[in-house]
């Protein structure tokens, strides 16, 4: 149904389908993805945040667990067979939504998350290209981040092919999916409003038996240090970045002047303090120590698995031989 | 010659003949990467492999695998004799002021929330709150008062334990007590490492504390308060009680670093978790019941155990 496109597999693994709500829901990373897949899963019912606890992933903290799918208990449009995919697309029925979020806000939030804190996934590798401007152990925020738009301007593809980083047109494909409500999450009241459309939706569709409808409440999962952009940001740096995701301020009608018109031609350093600098350290060598758990577990794990395929055919052969022709395994 | 039970955490390197008693909070993470790269048994490689849940890489020293030395438990009463009487040997212990050792161990267990075996330590001293910023001097002072009034509590993580329950001079006749606050203390360590190891062993740092200095943040009340609750390491080593000041302006975290505490508390929690998980897979329980999910899902034709949930679950 999403046709021989490029991006059609990425999509089909990423969209998420609340079956019971008949809603399909695009995470667009750093657009509120994390509270809005919450909401959608403690509304459909199928949430068990008891089951984080036997997850082991990556993220960066009991939040995130709830990209996982035994967790938010949500289903891809991947595993879904091709005469449903069809319906979830096509029918007036289904809510297909995702969410959008001003683009020079998201490239922040998106290089705080991955880049300053190390928050785990591929974008890691790219810290490499935006190092760390330290000063007497205090880290310089400003030439930091300025070291980051210097690296994006110079790499621009190898960070687009992060999704933390791609563009929110590439990232949702609207000409792919047909969304028939798109999100703007900077909108004050915008995740309010679709928590009272998620409720109601669950409302709708309960039983009349039903004790009483899943309700929700928009919460904000916030995992940023709360630094505002202009402390950080001048606005030759935003420049660069507000160019580089041109085509999402003309898809999805962004007003570029709402953003720079907080920001300075100049911004004075802003460093962090030195006990900011080291619990940003702790927090990385934290983060770091459970993507090397992670990262045992998954090579013991498949190693566990081939011993047990080796002995499920030894004994499978074993059987066959005694049972059915023994001159065939001799 | 036997050793009781609170000695089996000590370890020998039989090659450098010096034996270590490490003492929590008291620069044992430091001593033990030491004495592990002097004794040549230190095994980086296995870092990665370990499913064990510390906080920082530089912690999983305290695991065998990394160290590779060797716990005097596991040696002949002929050995042991040997190494508590010979003058071959160096019997080494380190010690710390306990008020400067308890706030260590505060900012680490308590604060931090780094993988405490006792949860009730936690509800005992809360976090003290201006304003949604953690007020780190208000903060340790509850602590301070949970510990005189909770005592059993707190004891039953080693890490508040006193020095004097740990290196007990009547059973090891140590013949280097270093105390690791004092200017060079852990460098007189290093160099006696160098010098038995004949390589250059340095000290490094593998500082996790957030760098508050103590005196901003303890009371003279608080200090005295501490020093009843471990009077024995006072009598028993002859620790100099510091003056602290009576009323210290309360030292408050900016909203930035409350929220880096905060992610950092969650991040070690996702340690805990990630590690309890990936042992759980580990077992030969998890792995029949994935066989027996297999089978009823192909049995089934893919009717059965066919969502991500009920795969793994």
């Amino acid at each position: 149904m999403l046709g021989n496109d490029r991006d059609a597999p990425r999509l089909a693994r990423t969209a998420l389908v609340a079956p019971r709500l008949r809603v399909l829901y695009l995470p667009t990373t750093k657009a509120a993805c994390t509270t809005i897949t919450k909401m959608i899963a403690q509304v459909e019912g199928s949430y068990q945040p008891e089951l984080a606890d036997r997850v082991v992933t990556n993220p960066l903290s009991p939040n995130q667990t709830i990209h996982a799918a035994s967790v938010n208990g949500l289903r891809r449009l991947s595993q879904l067979p091709p005469r449903q995919v069809r319906e979830i697309l096509t029918s007036p029925d289904w809510l297909r939504f995702t969410s959008t979020r001003n683009p020079l806000s998201r490239v922040y939030s998106a290089w705080g998350n991955r880049l300053l804190l190390r928050a785990p996934g591929h974008a890691r590798r790219l810290a490499d290209l935006t190092p760390d401007v330290v000063d007497n152990n205090q880290l310089d925020l400003t030439a930091t981040f300025a070291n980051f738009v210097q690296a994006f301007s110079s790499n621009t593809e190898q960070f687009m092919n992060d999704h933390h980083f791609m563009t929110q047109t590439r990232f949702i494909r609207p000409d792919l999916i047909s969304y028939n409500s798109i999100v703007c999450v900077d909108v004050p009241g915008a995740l309010t409003e679709l928590a009272t459309v998620l409720s109601a939706r669950s409302a709708a569709g309960s039983h009349p038996t039903d004790a009483s409808p899943n309700q929700t409440a928009s919460q904000r999962l916030n995992e940023g240090l709360g630094i505002p952009l202009a402390l950080v940001c001048d606005i030759t740096s935003a420049d660069i970045l507000m160019n580089a995701y041109q085509v999402d301020y003309d898809t999805f009608g962004f007003s570029r002047d709402e953003v720079r018109s907080t920001l300075s031609p100049r911004v004075s350093p802003y460093f962090l303090s030195a006990t900011e600098t080291r619990l940003l350290h702790q927090l990385r060598a934290a983060i770091q120590r459970s993507l090397d758990i992670a990262n045992s577990s998954r090579v013991r794990q498949r190693l566990s698995f081939r011993v047990m395929r080796l002995m499920y055919a030894v004994l499978h052969k074993a059987s066959l031989r005694h049972i059915a022709r023994p001159q065939r395994y001799m | 010659m036997t050793i009781p039970t609170l000695h089996h955490a000590t370890l020998v390197a039989p090659r450098l003949k010096v034996l270590y008693t490490p003492t929590l909070k008291a620069a044992c993470t430091a001593i033990k990467w030491m004495l592990a790269e002097a004794a040549g048994t230190l095994d980086t490689d296995a870092i990665t492999r370990l499913l064990a849940a510390n906080a920082h890489r530089s912690q999983t020293i305290h695991n065998p695998r990394v160290h590779g030395l060797t716990p005097i438990s596991s040696l002949s009463a002929r050995e042991i004799d040997e190494i508590l009487t010979s003058d071959e040997w160096v019997r080494l212990a380190t010690l710390r002021n306990p008020v400067s050792r308890s706030y260590s161990a505060w900012e680490n267990r308590v604060l931090m929330r780094v993988s405490s075996h006792v949860r009730d330590i936690e509800i005992l001293s809360p976090d003290i709150m201006v304003d949604g910023r953690i007020d780190m001097t208000a903060s340790f002072s509850v602590f301070a008062e949970a510990l005189r009034n909770h005592t059993d509590v707190f004891m039953r993580d080693p890490h508040f334990v006193p020095q004097s329950t740990v290196v007990q001079p009547a059973i090891i006749d140590y013949n280097m007590l270093v105390q690791v606050d004092k200017p060079d203390g852990v460098g007189q360590i290093a160099s006696m490492l160098s010098e038995r190891s004949s390589k250059t062993i340095v000290p490094q740092r593998h500082n996790e504390s957030i760098g508050v200095p103590l005196r901003q943040v303890c009371s003279e009340a608080t200090a005295a308060i501490i020093r009843q609750v471990y009077q024995s390491d006072y009598t028993t080593f002859g620790f100099t009680a510091d003056a602290f000041e009576h009323s210290p302006e309360h030292y408050v975290l900016s909203r930035t670093e409350t929220q880096l505490v905060t992610l950092v508390r969650q991040s070690i929690e996702r340690i805990t978790s990630v590690s309890r998980a990936a042992q759980a897979k580990m077992s030969a329980r998890y792995g029949i019941v994935q066989v027996r999910k297999a089978l009823l899902r192909k049995l089934s034709l893919g009717y059965w155990y066919s969502t991500p949930r009920g795969m793994n679950w």
